[in-house]
């Protein structure tokens, strides 16, 4: 058998040996890659920029912790921003793990800025419900929220919440949205389309939010990784996406490497069985 | 608790909801209505209704599990998301019915992951009406029926872990599945299981359309339910959808021509009233 | 009876939920709300003892005929029975004790590393999924390898150090061909579960009712 034969039926467990090997050595020893800011990203950033001061921004946690590593690093740049910007946040949550875990980011940015809990940042959580509770929102915020935040505070009580009557542009400056899947994204887009939506999604949704991108649905869009690393870069705190942007290129390098080599194989393999 | 509902402003009444798009989705949803009865009226009065074409992943269906039953092997069913208020959960429970039935005929056993509490009951009971039709009931084996997790990553690892175990020799991925599938479908690859995947999320088809013999694309999900009662009725409802299509084609290409040649600052129409 | 009450119970609630949508009173419909949600809350809470039966039972039942790994089965058991019992006697089970520092600690420490492992799992699968397919077996399989050649290159940032063009290609594939797709796959979709959607509520699709 030739070596293109065996490559052509190589165990996939070697290649599993061989991306584990790519994506430790360069944590152990960084590349160094540049980040190139997409305009997708820059819009999210102008659009902060741009806010009067005081402004509050609805965050949206519908991913679980599976994918925080490629939602999290934007959520942590954009609360920097926000809160060096003197910004309100105010977080719910589509998913009921989200909101376990953004609280804790949440509440570790609010604390290195130093801003008080219902004054300057709130945490309202997830309700049961999906699509009914989220439709009522749009009507009437506090209500939908069953009146208390994720701790069992009394929104009306908060001087940030009691005033957001409800999820329209009158109460929120706009939503930010950090989605790994259903419920989410398409959620605001059909249910609460007045909203100006920015959104930070898993790099494998990319492909389908770009319809919403062309339409002006969505105002801007990060991808993954990348778009936690060029938020990041703009907002000058470089966190973990930009540490692990060089295991990420590595490991599509290696991809396409094996493409290409797969391709070899298989045209030499081709060739051989077609002259038997 | 609902003493506690605060409400926003005053009640208000309106025959349409304010938010855009609520006129023009009404009366599509008419059209689609008044079309549907129109097309099953026919069919139930013996009218000849146009046919609709093979799709070859569910042709696939019997030979998956035919070759499952010649190795003696499991076959492996199941849906990520499939909570009841869910349609790709219904579409799903046509599945099921369908493949359960076939298999109690094969005597061939049936193993179903469940990650919604409530559906249990239902895909439990689907299961035994399919091995009671088939005439079988002493056969059905409610352990085959798993109740995993609701978490994703954690109903993943169990599932991956039974396929590990008991090696099905068909696995039908059906419904809406998220960040699992390519874990899911790339271990029934491992496995050498032939592989079937049903799916309406866009996200993941590249991955199934990657590993999967057989995909059924987007709404390929809801016409399969159909069509595999072979009920005239039943496709009618496609017959319709089928039409509506058609015509939305046909307004997309006036409304890309208005667009286009439309006087400089004057209206498009169709737009306008979709936006109604 | 069996058939015709649940069918009536389904058209019943989707008609109703259909003109509170489309009249938008606003009164009724955050009432209608509440009251779905909490019997939504009500019968998922009590929907997880039906799971965790069925988990349990299935377990017991292998560590009983000690198949192979069954010590993985007890351990299952005891993780599941130990972290629900810690959160529900914590405070009480009616008290949130969800900022408590061992609850969290668990969540934070134990429950998400898990989660993000599994997910990682992707990585690996990819790339064997990526070798296996991407072949130029016809035209098809070759245009499909080549955009992801172009994509996976753009996203890593690689592409763009060794051509600026990348970017305007990856855009190109992403906004010209890859957006329209996806809006015709939303059409269809959109219209294919309507149709589903009445075939359930027009009671021709009975499957759910074990008919």
């Amino acid at each position: 058998m030739s070596i293109w034969e065996r490559f052509e039926r190589i165990n996939p467990r070697f290649i599993f040996l061989l991306m584990l090997f790519v994506l430790i050595t360069p944590m152990i020893r960084p590349i160094g890659l540049p980040v190139y800011i997409t305009p997708l990203t820059q819009a999210l950033y102008d659009w902060v920029e741009d806010l009067p001061p005081g402004s509050v921004v609805l965050f949206d946690s519908a991913f679980a912790p599976g994918s925080a590593s490629e939602i999290e690093p934007t959520m942590r740049a954009l609360l920097h921003h926000l809160f060096q910007n003197d910004h309100k946040v105010v977080m719910m949550a589509q998913w009921e793990l989200g909101a376990m875990h953004s609280s804790t980011v949440l509440d570790e940015l609010a604390a290195e800025y130093g801003k008080e809990y219902g004054v300057d940042y709130a945490n309202v959580g997830w309700r049961a419900g999906s699509e009914n509770w989220f439709i009522g929102l749009r009507d009437d915020f506090i209500g939908g929220m069953v009146g208390v935040d994720m701790s069992g505070n009394d929104l009306t009580e908060m001087p940030l919440t009691r005033d957001l009557a409800a999820v329209r542009p009158e109460y929120f400056a706009g939503v930010v949205c950090f989605a790994s899947g259903n419920p989410g994204v398409d959620d605001w887009v059909t249910y609460n389309p007045n909203m100006p939506l920015f959104v930070q999604a898993t790099a494998v949704q990319v492909p389908t939010y770009m319809r919403f991108v062309e339409t002006r649905q969505i105002e801007a869009l990060l991808s993954g990784q990348a778009g936690g690393a060029q938020y990041e870069q703009l907002v000058g705190q470089l966190g973990e996406a930009s540490r692990l942007m060089d295991p990420q290129g590595a490991g599509h390098l290696l991809i396409i490497t094996l493409m290409i080599l797969g391709n070899i194989a298989f045209i030499v393999n081709s060739k051989k069985r077609a002259a038997k | 608790m609902l003493e506690m509902v605060q409400l926003a402003s005053g009640a208000k009444w309106g025959f349409l909801a304010d938010d855009g798009q609520a006129v023009s989705g009404f009366c599509m949803m008419m059209i689609m209505l008044i079309l549907t009865y129109y097309v099953i009226t026919r069919a139930r009065a013996g009218f000849p209704i146009p046919h609709i074409r093979k799709i070859a992943g569910l042709e696939a269906l019997d030979e998956a599990i035919g070759r499952a039953t010649e190795m003696g092997q499991p076959v492996h069913i199941s849906s990520f998301r499939s909570t009841v208020d869910q349609q790709e959960s219904w579409a799903f429970w046509v599945y099921l019915a369908h493949t359960a039935k076939l298999c109690a005929q094969y005597d061939t056993r049936i193993i179903n992951c469940v990650s919604d509490e409530i559906s249990l009951a239902i895909h439990e009971e689907i299961i035994q009406t399919g091995y009671l039709e088939a005439g079988r009931p002493d056969a059905y084996n409610p352990d085959d029926v798993r109740y995993m997790s609701n978490q994703q990553f954690a109903w993943v690892a169990g599932v991956i872990g039974m396929l590990e175990r008991e090696r099905p020799a068909a696995q039908l991925l059906i419904g809406r599945f998220f960040a699992e599938s390519l874990v899911l479908a790339e271990q029934g690859n491992l496995i050498g299981a032939i592989q079937i995947a049903a799916n309406d999320s866009a996200f993941q088809l590249p991955f199934f359309v990657a590993t999967c013999d057989y995909v059924l694309i987007g709404e390929e999900l809801y016409v399969g339910a159909a069509y595999i009662s072979r009920d005239p009725v039943m496709t009618g409802t496609v017959v319709a959808e089928d039409m509506v299509k058609m015509a939305l084609f046909g307004v997309m290409i006036v409304g890309t021509l208005l667009e286009t040649f439309k006087a400089e600052g004057a209206d498009n129409i169709l737009r306008t009233w979709f936006n109604y | 009876m069996k058939r015709e009450l649940p069918m009536l119970l389904a058209l019943g609630a989707a008609l109703l939920r259909l003109f509170l949508e489309l009249s938008h009173y606003q009164r009724t419909e955050m009432q209608w709300q509440l009251h779905t949600n909490q019997w939504w809350a009500f019968l998922a809470a009590t929907a997880v003892f039906i799971g965790v039966i069925n988990l349990c039972r299935l377990h017991m039942h292998r560590i009983r005929r000690k198949v192979a790994h069954w010590q993985m089965s007890a351990w299952c058991l005891f993780v599941m029975a130990s972290f629900g019992l810690y959160g529900i006697l914590l405070k009480g089970p009616f008290q949130a004790g969800n900022q408590e520092h061992w609850f969290r600690w668990i969540f934070d420490s134990v429950l998400q590393p898990a989660d993000r492992t599994m997910f990682s799992l992707l990585a690996f699968y990819i790339a064997s999924a990526a070798y296996r397919s991407f072949r130029m077996r016809n035209l098809e399989a070759t245009v499909m390898m080549v955009t992801a050649a172009v994509l996976m290159l753009n996203q890593a940032s690689i592409g763009p150090m060794i051509w600026s063009g990348w970017g305007d290609m990856a855009g190109w594939f992403m906004d010209i061909i890859n957006a329209p797709a996806q809006r015709g796959l939303a059409i269809g979709i959109f219209l294919g579960s309507y149709a589903m959607v009445l075939r359930m509520f027009l009671g021709l699709e009975r499957k759910h009712l074990g008919l």
